[in-house]
């Protein structure tokens, strides 16, 4: 006996109710609750679909659903992390490793020259702390957009807005006492370490927005057939 | 019954082979979902492992999460189902934790039966 479309349908109820608010995550737990019950059918068909799904869901423990989001998320957002480690790698290889070192010495020559230190400093800044706003505020549109359209939220496109946990890191305001506390008259060394620390915080700011979140976009929409891309 | 679940005292044993029985499964299977996972176990083992739901989920999305296995959603009957396949490099890494766990078994072997090693 298999389970009609509203025993489906019941069940992606059924898993929102348990805290499971990602389609994405939903989905496979749904067909995993379907199969335990359409086996318990085979063995007892008196047995009534509520009973069967109760006895499924025990099977997940006293935390119910709880630690499978968990650790979908973790391994989501490390796999976030690894692809922005690899493309950053990338930028330490030649022939793209000549454009780092041209940005960190351009960047430490102005510190350099300019006197006022401000002029380098602030528009870098500025761009760093409005990027990941924007790029936030567009996720989050999109996602509501999404969500309106279709009534389904996906874990992937909740790991894509908060850059797999990078999003924090992105907050140049922790930075900012020393930043913005820099001299010209500081020794090279110091002036040569805040201009790559600033060029590769742009790097790997760049590589999260517009390289790792649309591909990992991509590879869900390739994966989920019900996922649309707006 | 032996259970690989967090929750069991015999469960460290057994915990680490998780990954290895599911990469093992899917290089004779091509394809899989969760649940033919925990069935298959079931029947290879005489009901002797249980998987449990809460210890196979979160052991596939760790590994799909390291590149080991991809993922397709296909329609079935009338909903989706998630399958996983080995990628390349989790056919490697078959190779390299069955070979890991020969050699584990072995010495294991050695020190509890010395007669048998």
């Amino acid at each position: 006996m298999k389970l009609t479309k509203s025993q489906i349908k019941y069940l992606y109820t059924f898993t929102q109710k348990h805290y499971v608010d990602w389609y994405d995550v939903q989905t496979e737990l749904v067909d995993h609750l379907a199969n335990g019950i359409e086996a318990q059918w085979e063995e007892n068909s008196d047995l009534s679909f509520n009973e069967a799904l109760d006895v499924e869901f025990k099977k997940f423990g006293i935390m119910g659903f709880g630690d499978v989001i968990e650790e979908k998320t973790k391994a989501l957002n490390k796999r976030y992390r690894k692809l922005v480690w690899k493309y950053f790698l990338d930028y330490f290889k030649l022939p793209k490793i000549m454009f780092t070192l041209f940005l960190v010495y351009i960047y430490y020559l102005s510190l350099k020259t300019i006197e006022n230190t401000l002029i380098v400093v602030v528009p870098i800044c500025l761009v760093f702390l409005v990027v990941p706003i924007w790029f936030m505020i567009q996720k989050q549109k999109q996602i509501k957009k999404l969500k309106r359209e279709t009534g389904k939220k996906w874990l992937f496109d909740n790991i894509g807005m908060q850059l797999g946990g990078l999003i924090h890191f992105f907050n140049i305001g922790i930075y900012a006492s020393v930043i913005f506390d820099l001299d010209r008259t500081l020794p090279n060394l110091i002036l040569f370490f805040i201009s790559a620390f600033l060029v590769l915080f742009g790097l790997t700011l760049y590589i999260s927005i517009f390289i790792v979140s649309p591909k990992l976009r991509m590879t869900m929409a390739k994966q989920h057939p019900e996922y649309k891309l707006a | 019954m032996m259970y690989i679940c967090v929750t069991m005292s015999n469960s460290k044993l057994y915990k680490g082979s998780l990954n290895v029985i599911i990469l093992k499964l899917l290089k004779e299977h091509d394809k899989m979902y969760g649940y033919e996972i925990t069935q298959k176990v079931k029947a290879l083992t005489k009901g002797e492992l249980n998987i449990t739901e809460g210890a196979l989920y979160p052991a596939l999305h760790k590994m799909e999460a390291e590149g080991l296995l991809d993922v397709e959603v296909k329609k079935v009957d009338n909903r989706l189902r998630k399958y996983y396949k080995l990628t390349e490099t989790g056919t490697k890494e078959t190779v390299n934790k069955l070979e890991e766990l020969a050699e584990y078994i072995k010495t294991m072997q050695a020190l509890v039966n010395p007669k048998l090693a």
